[in-house]
């Protein structure tokens, strides 16, 4: 879950509908507003990609309109947290509790090699590569939680250096 | 232009086009590979330079990825597909791949190594 003390000031709340065309227009915005928030502009590529890869799954598995993101900055944590969530089935739940839990249970190299090697057994293009690029290319935590009214939300947690937060954001 | 006739293929966000200079065939990508179905463009495409290269007996594709500044999980899967298709054919009749990448871009430092350590025989980063 993000943290929601007030002092928190650095954040970002957007729902849109799960349409694959807004994707790449989110992906920018997150770049362009990490890229004034973050000195390091590197690590504003890499958390725009964790949040693509976060929608795209999101869009992938979800079963009615409206993915929710949000963002934080927590430079006392010396963290970014990432939030999406989507309306899903408890079958597509499921799927994601197994494959979270293969990634989460090897190195993240290991994890992210592996996915690729079986994203070719997937028919489809569901072969999850995305959560375990996201948690080896950002260092990310991934985990998630399912609520009573169908709501699945993925949590990333990225850590940052407290050089990598710019002063000019703040 | 290349010598074999193969268009430039212009999808969504993104370009790709083969392109022969003086140290052989190049195959270019740039833009944003995002798309939700890399298996109707992207990949045939790249299916498609594998096959000519096999044709051919080409040794070496140069893959340039200085203006490439997105690449999807659907893309990645997508390269892995075609990279693939060389361990299903004879010794001899495989090239490598050298990918010129740009280390400026924050998802080509990280997943360009991963792709060269998960295909050794085949991917050489230049």
């Amino acid at each position: 879950m993000i943290p929601l003390e007030a002092e928190n000031r650095i954040f970002v709340d957007l729902k849109f509908g799960p349409k694959w065309t807004y994707i790449s227009t989110v992906r920018t915005f997150v770049e362009n507003f990490m890229a004034i928030s973050l000195a390091n502009k590197k690590k504003a590529g890499i958390i725009a990609m964790s949040v693509n890869e976060l929608i795209e799954n999101a869009i992938k598995y979800s079963d009615k309109e409206g993915i929710q993101i949000k963002f934080q900055i927590m430079s006392n944590e010396k963290k970014i947290y990432v939030n999406v969530s989507n309306h899903a089935t408890v079958e597509e739940e499921n799927n994601l509790k197994k494959i979270l839990a293969e990634i989460n249970s090897l190195p993240p190299l290991e994890a992210y090699m592996n996915r690729m090697k079986s994203s070719l057994d997937s028919m489809n293009n569901k072969s999850a590569i995305g959560l375990a690029r996201v948690r080896y290319e950002s260092n990310a935590e991934i985990n998630h939680t399912f609520n009573d009214e169908g709501f699945v939300n993925v949590h990333a947690a990225i850590p940052i250096d407290n050089e990598e937060v710019s002063h000019e954001s703040i | 232009m290349n010598p074999f006739n193969i268009e430039p293929l212009t999808f969504e966000n993104a370009r790709a086009s083969l392109e022969k200079d003086i140290d052989g065939l190049c195959l270019v990508l740039s833009g944003d590979i995002d798309m939700r179905d890399t298996s109707l463009g992207f990949l045939p495409y790249l299916l498609k330079i594998h096959d000519v290269l096999i044709q051919n007996n080409i040794k070496e594709l140069k893959v340039n990825l200085s203006d490439l500044t997105f690449m999807n999980s659907n893309g990645i899967k997508s390269l892995i597909n075609w990279i693939m298709k060389l361990t299903e054919i004879p010794e001899a009749a495989r090239y490598k791949v050298h990918i010129a990448a740009n280390t400026g871009i924050a998802w080509q430092e990280s997943t360009i190594p991963v792709l060269q350590k998960l295909f050794p025989e085949f991917i050489i980063i230049d």
